[in-house]
């Protein structure tokens, strides 16, 4: 160890050397600090976990002797210190009688199940007859797989991999002595929520269903609203530690191939210790770690995840997570809301310019604020300046602090709002910016016009329909606000120039961020502004899908084709 | 994942015109009314055909010599040694053409916006924007121009609209100004206001091939019909001689909008406008400087030359004692002489290449630049006969 890593180490994190010594095996000279029984039984532990790493990363098969398997799940699962594993012995009751166990989670596998789908069938009901011509025991395993075994889903295991995945995903598996294989038979049963309507893309108009943090179940949401063969659910382990089950979700017949092979190849090369939620993966696999904007959409609405398949994109999907992410994505997605599709398209229109009006407000409103108060006062209408004048007349403080004090107080309002419970949540928040708005305006503390600002800000923020673009608009005020301290609006502008450039040059998995508007490719009108669902005739070119139309030109046939006898538009007879 | 950039021909077209049309947000095309005094419109009007000419001129040479910028085409044409000063000789104009509109921006900035602010910091915060954004590639600018070329365009027109109610048409007359013989030296002695087209001769190994032409021409045309509204309008909003005492022309045209109670100090509204169009423009002049020293020392990459050439255009920008010295030195560098190094330049290797065509055509070989690839730059590869029967 070096000497700066060493003075580091001492002066800056202080961290207790007999301790951290545990934890680096490479290095010699901590570990010699630590008492010598210690350290015989650090490097005991050490090699034992080596060992039973290896069976699982080595793919060692199954031994034949019930015994020694039994042995050896005790010690990889860590019976009987953890409790949660159980590995019951049986005897199946054929002629001669056979020893067999089965292993399971208590709490992930259903009891009944097993009941009635293993431990019946085999100990009290197993009528075996060989196949013609050969020994029982030659093919013992499948014939208990195919005649004792009622279980929905019954598979051969081979080796120690193969048999810890299933028993962690609440399969139970059987060995029988003498076999050099297992079964897994599906008994998953673990408690989980159902699904509800969504708590943060809610919606008046549309479906009120949103993701569970069951894998299965949310995609069988999808497969509900896309009922085509080519829908393909892909899936991958991802993460080292405890792999989280994945799954990426496509139609084979629209989304290009190499986008395809791109998600699967970045979610295969993952490495890391834990990754079981979306946002811990988004940042695993995005293209890079701008704080500007996310690069995936996240989402917990399966009718935005069916409507962006459609379109060619891939969604990835981690078990234990109602938060599905969408690749690649835009700016232009991440400003749209699912509610923009279901009711009629000037409606959609204005929703979206007012929700981009509020980003607009959002990043930009305290920053022109100063940038006026301090540089530009000549820009404000006399009323109104003099207005604004006499309200900051009594307030000590210069405009920027003022502005500061309040972004940092109703930033401190929204998060102690998030992490205090329900109804006391909504009543802080409402209380908290009430009181302190109306006591830091009679105390002099601000002006009130300053109070309008920081509140209208707020809304412009709340109308942004992405939680994490919110939260990158909430950061990038701050850097607009110095900006406009020292450089007025001018560096407002060159903020937004540099900006502009930063988030042209960004990329979702090879897909320029600002597309369809530069690179300019052709695209239905379903960016800037929502146009007729009757005219959203293309997917979009940025995304080279295998299908790159939607609909005919003329996708509403009643316009051409009038009703034969019918009497004209609306014709009633 | 190192790929050569690619310019679209929309962001093509969006940067060239706004690296033409910036220079009329700042103070030294007021000098152009000294040449057309109320004919000043009809300046810059004859200047379109004639832009025209040049561009075509430009652009054929550039299809001669597909993926390749002016520098190299020039080591082709007239050797290593000559083309240097050739070389050289656009290296000083792009900075010039930087160092001089930046000190003009800074300057608008403080006189309209920024009284109390000191011009150095100005100035550094121009260039730290611009050096952030050149250091990400011509193809970001190209896009990041593209972005803001329609807004652009829409805000000119509609402050140019604005001011419609104090339109005075005898701001137009005389109708010839000096005279059809004052008109034709304005024309001549202006001639330079359109040099900053060579940049597409920097940008040209990045566009697809076959849009070059269209890049050049609808450059000229759009760039050239919006200074020439803003000539023709300020004409008619301050009549010469008021046009020609503005120290700002368009944004006193801004200023003079009033169209009642609140529709009145636009000036706010359009900053941004000025602002963009200026950083744009300015970092694409950087851009081409670093582009240009990149080749002539025949390196791949222009990126550890923007520091060095930032500084250089600070220092040339602080030259200058004041700005009206800095706005006449401008005009006459930029508007008058400017089309003297890059006619050199270009008029030098257009004579090269037809010296070459012909002495080729004499030996019987294939014309200079009939490569391959030079079909291609012309509108595709041809792989069929064209006509029937051949």
């Amino acid at each position: 160890m070096s000497l700066f890593s060493k003075l580091s180490r001492r002066v800056l994190f202080r961290e207790p050397q007999e301790y951290q010594s545990l934890f680096e095996s490479g290095s010699q000279e901590d570990q010699q600090q630590a008492p010598a029984g210690d350290r015989r039984q650090f490097k005991r532990k050490k090699a034992e976990t080596e060992r039973l790493a290896d069976l699982i990363n080595q793919d060692v098969p199954l031994p034949t002797d019930l015994q020694e398997i039994k042995q050896t799940l005790g010690k990889l699962f860590r019976s009987p210190e953890n409790n949660d594993v159980v590995i019951r012995q049986f005897i199946i009751g054929m002629e001669p009688p056979l020893q067999a166990l089965m292993v399971f989670y208590d709490g992930l596998a259903d009891k009944s199940t097993q009941n009635m789908a293993i431990l019946q069938p085999l100990m009290f009901f197993p009528s075996l007859r060989p196949d013609p011509g050969k020994k029982l025991v030659d093919s013992l395993m499948d014939r208990v797989a195919e005649s004792l075994l009622p279980g929905n889903e019954v598979v051969t295991v081979r080796n120690y991999q193969e048999l810890a995945d299933n028993v962690m995903n609440g399969l139970t598996v059987v060995v029988v002595d003498g076999q050099d294989r297992a079964l897994a038979v599906e008994t998953r049963a673990w408690e989980h929520r159902g699904i509800s309507t969504p708590q943060v893309e809610a919606v008046i108009r549309g479906p009120q269903e949103a993701f569970t943090e069951q894998i299965r179940a949310n995609i069988t949401l999808v497969r509900k609203y896309l009922r085509r063969t080519s829908l393909v659910s892909k899936f991958v382990k991802v993460g080292e530690m405890s792999q989280a089950q994945c799954a990426i979700m496509y139609l084979d017949d629209i989304a290009n191939p190499q986008l395809v092979e791109e998600v699967l190849r970045r979610l295969q090369s993952l490495k890391a210790d834990f990754i079981h939620e979306s946002g811990i993966l988004e940042q695993m696999v995005q293209d890079t770690d701008t704080p500007l904007s996310p690069q995936a959409l996240s989402t917990e609405r399966p009718d935005r995840v069916a409507a962006n398949l459609i379109e060619g994109r891939v969604a990835i999907l981690v078990d234990g997570n109602p938060w599905v992410l969408i690749v690649p994505t835009t700016f232009f997605s991440l400003m749209q809301a699912a509610e923009d599709a279901y009711i009629r398209w000037p409606g959609g229109t204005f929703a979206r310019v007012v929700r981009y009006v509020g980003l607009a407000v959002a990043m930009l409103l305290p920053a022109f604020y100063v940038a006026a108060v301090t540089y530009h006062q000549d820009f404000i209408p006399t009323d109104l300046l003099l207005a604004m004048t006499g309200a900051r007349e009594a307030v000590p403080f210069p405009t920027i602090l003022e502005i500061l004090m309040m972004e940092l107080a109703f930033e401190l309002i929204r998060e102690a709002g998030i992490r205090i419970p329900g109804t006391v949540g909504t009543t802080l928040g409402i209380v908290g910016a009430l009181i302190l708005g109306q006591a830091a305006v009679a105390a002099n503390i601000v002006s009130p016009i300053l109070i309008v600002v920081v509140a209208v800000t707020a809304l412009g923020s709340f109308a942004i329909p992405n939680y994490e673009l919110s939260v990158s608009v909430r950061m990038l005020r701050f850097v607009y606000l110095l900006l406009a301290v020292f450089l007025g609006l001018f560096g407002i502008v060159a903020g937004l120039f540099v900006h502009a450039a930063l988030l042209v040059q960004m990329r979702s998995f090879g897909v320029p961020f600002l597309a369809p508007l530069t690179p300019m490719t052709a695209s239905s009108p379903d960016y800037l502004w929502r146009g007729p669902v009757w005219q959203q005739e293309r997917r979009p070119d940025y995304l080279d899908p295998l299908r790159s139309r939607r609909q005919p030109r003329i996708s509403r046939g009643w316009t051409r084709h009038k009703r034969k006898g019918g009497g004209g538009d609306g014709g009633g007879k | 994942m190192s790929e050569s950039p690619k310019i679209g021909l929309r962001e093509a077209v969006g940067l060239l015109t706004i690296f033409l049309v910036a220079k009329a947000f700042i103070p030294y095309l007021a000098f152009i009314f000294d040449w057309g005094l109320s004919g000043t419109w009809l300046i810059v009007l004859a200047h379109l055909p004639l832009g025209v000419v040049g561009v075509l001129v430009l652009v054929w040479l550039l299809n001669r010599h597909p993926g390749k910028t002016i520098v190299e085409i020039g080591e082709e044409l007239v050797g290593p040694i000559p083309n240097i000063f050739l070389a050289l000789m656009l290296l000083i104009f792009l900075i010039g053409l930087v160092a001089l509109e930046l000190r003009q921006f800074g300057e608008f900035l403080l006189t309209a916006f920024l009284p109390n602010t000191p011009l150095s910091v100005v100035l550094l915060a121009f260039m730290a924007a611009m050096l952030a954004v050149a250091y990400m590639g011509i193809d970001t600018l190209a896009r990041v121009a593209w972005l803001f070329f329609l807004p652009f365009l829409f805000g000119v027109f509609v402050l140019l609209a604005l001011t419609a109610n104090l339109w005075e048409s005898h701001g137009l007359y005389p109708l010839l100004g000096p005279g059809p013989w004052g008109l034709v030296k304005g024309v001549g002695s202006t001639l330079g206001v359109g040099s900053d087209i060579i940049l597409l001769a920097i940008i040209a190994p990045f566009l697809a091939s076959g849009v070059m032409r269209t890049v050049g021409l609808a450059t000229v045309l759009i760039s050239g019909l919006t200074v020439f509204s803003i000539i023709l309008v300020t004409s008619m909003v301050y009549p010469f001689p008021v046009a020609h005492e503005l120290v700002l022309p368009i944004f006193e045209v801004s200023r003079a909008i009033n169209l009642g109670r609140f529709l009145v100090r636009l000036e706010t509204i359009f900053l941004p406008l000025w602002m963009f169009a200026g950083l744009i423009s300015m970092t694409a002049g950087l851009y081409g400087a670093a582009a240009v020293t990149a080749r002539i020392l025949k390196m791949p990459y222009y990126r550890p030359f923007l520091f060095p050439i930032s500084v250089i255009v600070i220092a040339v920008s602080f030259l200058f004692p004041n700005i009206i010295s800095a706005v006449q030195i401008s005009f006459n560098l930029l508007i008058t002489w400017s089309v003297v190094p890059v006619g050199l330049v270009v008029g030098t290797l257009l004579a090269a290449e037809i010296w070459r065509s012909r002495k080729n055509q004499q030996k019987g070989g294939p014309k200079s630049g009939d490569g391959p690839r030079s079909g291609a730059a012309r509108g595709g590869l041809r792989t069929k006969p064209s006509g029937k029967g051949t």
